[in-house]
């Protein structure tokens, strides 16, 4: 590694948030997949409210809507609360403190089953795609 | 907050210049202990540039190496990007003001050069 000068090189590990974790598969302590990393929510410190720190990964349908420009954006956020069986849905919060490693995957140490991660998917499957003319077992 | 409410919002510097877009938020784990996985991530500043295919590849951080061409053409687009510690930045309004001119900041630093441990 080339040492510049002008770097200083801080203490912990640098990263670059939508370039190394947006979007990344998140795979659960089964080895299963358990959905991708849609946005990341920062919470002040307790200390200095100018100072944030990552404290979850959010994941789903929920966190998509913000992510996507203009009209797409709201008109996704709009269908996924529409649709969604909670008064306020909100997207699925994976506390950063069950990472175990991060890469092209992020591995966590829970079940995916724990995180409710399937949960838009089972309903719209149950309420929707069932009622649907046609579907068979389309929503097995 | 979330991610997403930092991402694209514009930016001026103190002297009211635009200087483009919140491209990537850059992190650095020396925070508070966080579970399993150890010292939390603290929001370190903001990567800025006018284009965003430029960031979205990574060329103005990773030292990428591509065909000469692409590498040539992104290079180019990338070296507007720059790089303001989070204490410089008033987000309070869409627009993002820096407590910064842009003659007074750097290109972000290459991730390598950042690097003691490494991340795929």
């Amino acid at each position: 590694m080339d040492d510049d000068p002008g770097v200083t090189r801080p203490a912990g590990l640098v990263i670059d948030a939508a370039l190394e974790l947006l979007d990344r598969q998140l795979v659960d302590s089964d080895d299963s997949l358990a959905g991708k990393v849609d946005d990341l929510e920062l919470t002040p410190s307790e200390d200095d409210s100018h100072v944030l720190y990552v404290t979850a990964i959010l994941s789903g349908p929920g966190a998509l809507g913000p992510r996507l420009p203009g009209r797409l954006g709201r008109a996704w956020s709009a269908l996924f609360d529409r649709l969604h069986p909670a008064e306020h849905p909100e997207p699925i919060r994976i506390s950063f403190g069950v990472v175990q490693s991060l890469g092209p995957r992020i591995r966590i140490s829970m079940s995916r089953h724990h995180l409710g991660v399937n949960s838009f998917e089972h309903w719209t499957r149950e309420h929707i795609i069932r009622r649907i003319p046609g579907s068979g077992d389309a929503s097995q | 907050m979330r991610l997403s409410e930092l991402l694209g919002r514009p930016v001026v510097d103190a002297d009211g210049t635009s200087l483009g877009e919140v491209r990537d938020v850059r992190l650095v784990q020396d925070g508070p202990l966080q579970g399993t996985f150890g010292a939390a991530f603290r929001v370190d500043g903001l990567i800025i540039g006018r284009y965003e295919v430029a960031s979205r590849l990574g060329f103005d951080r990773r030292g990428v190496k591509g065909p000469w061409l692409v590498a040539t053409i992104v290079g180019r687009l990338a070296r507007s990007s720059r790089f303001v510690a989070w204490e410089h930045v008033d987000a309070t309004e869409h627009v993002i003001r820096l407590r910064r001119r842009a003659d007074e900041l750097q290109p972000p630093a290459p991730l390598p050069q950042l690097r003691t441990g490494s991340v795929g």
